[in-house]
């Protein structure tokens, strides 16, 4: 096989075996949903009374008002 | 479509290969980190059995070379845990050798690994052309970030390449024993990044423990973060690292770009506004 063409072979070969990784990523990543819902509650909680991180060491509290609604669609990390 | 988002990644799925791409001498496996499927760069861990040998020579590729375990020997040099190399496509490295083999994290930036065996550089490459070679353990001091807005305190780095044109980083960084971070943050540039040694969590993708990996593109939300007991990576960046802290997990990068320009609007006003009048097009974020 010349270089080229083993150079192609082996590109294909990396991007199927990166699509399989992909798919196993998503898959752990749904599967880690609800707890990723009580992290999000714990985090608004937090950012409400001990504060928000705007800048190296400096917080400040966020009313509950700007506390974002979940928006109505699946919440997607992995894109 | 290039790298896709690769978050999180643990090392251990993702079987060694060998690397018998067409140039490189025997007794190199790796495992893919990331891949670009439109140019063929790659980000790995590598590693080197005892007694391999590289004769002098370059690659096509800009790449990038952290030792993990073990050592190289590049010429007469001895490189060990923490050494750093940033190697320009083209430029020629002296002979490398592992006595005792050595595992490292190996980026090629622009295309697929590439080796040709060569006492000089690549034609066009200036003959005073030269690697960057840093030992960050030796030579270099734990510092803040200096960034503005910046991370918690306690999240610390060693900066080992920063272009000047792009801004682009390469960093060693440490989160230290109860490091804790409440906000979410998203960059205008890529990140990535491989955890050597300890666990780090990121509330929408969980823990990330030794040799646990992520490629993340711009305007993907992340955080908060957290570290129980301590952690030290390596990352890059692929332009400015700017933190633009917030706390809506729920965005999507869509959305966070959009916010990203509207803020541009307002910390560079006269950049962006020379921009749109230039433009004869309709600024369309």
């Amino acid at each position: 096989m010349d270089a080229n063409a083993r150079i192609a072979q082996w590109k294909e070969e990396e991007r199927r075996a990166q699509a399989e990784r992909y798919e196993r990523i998503v898959a752990a990543m749904e599967a880690l949903a609800p707890e990723r819902d009580r992290w999000v509650e714990e985090f608004f909680e937090r950012i409400q009374t001990r504060g928000w991180s705007f800048h190296a060491g400096m917080r400040r509290r966020i009313p509950r008002d700007q506390i974002p609604e979940r928006p109505n669609r699946p919440w997607r990390v992995v894109w | 479509m290039a790298r896709p988002h690769i978050e999180p990644l643990d090392e251990s799925w993702v079987p060694w290969r060998k690397l018998d791409l067409p140039g490189f001498p025997r007794g190199i496996e790796y495992r893919t980190l990331s891949f670009d499927d439109d140019t063929g760069a790659i980000s790995a861990v590598a590693k080197f059995e005892a007694g391999y040998s590289q004769p002098p020579g370059f690659s096509r590729s800009s790449m990038e070379i952290v030792v993990m375990d073990g050592y190289l020997k590049v010429g007469d040099r001895r490189c060990g845990f923490g050494f750093y190399f940033y190697v320009p496509a083209g430029v020629s490295l002296p002979r490398i050798e592992t006595p005792e083999g050595a595992r490292v994290l190996l980026f090629y930036n622009d295309s697929e690994p590439s080796f040709v065996e060569s006492d000089a550089h690549a034609d066009g490459i200036s003959p005073d052309a030269q690697p960057t070679i840093v030992d960050s353990v030796s030579d270099l001091s734990w510092s803040e970030t200096h960034l503005f807005p910046a991370t918690e305190k306690g999240c610390l780095v060693k900066i080992v390449r920063w272009d000047e044109e792009t801004h682009a980083l390469s960093f060693f960084y440490t989160m230290v024993p109860g490091f804790w971070q409440d906000n979410v943050s998203y960059h205008d540039c890529m990140e990535e990044a491989y955890h050597i040694y300890g666990t780090s969590w990121i509330m929408q993708f969980g823990y990330l423990g030794t040799g646990g990996y992520f490629y993340r593109p711009p305007y993907i939300g992340h955080g908060p973060f957290a570290c129980e007991h301590g952690c030290l990576a390596f990352g890059r960046t692929d332009g400015e690292l700017y933190n633009h802290f917030n706390w809506n997990p729920f965005a999507t990068p869509e959305e966070n770009h959009r916010r990203a320009v509207e803020k541009m609007k307002k910390r560079r006003p006269n950049m962006f506004t020379w921009e749109y009048r230039r433009s004869d097009e309709m600024w369309v974020p």
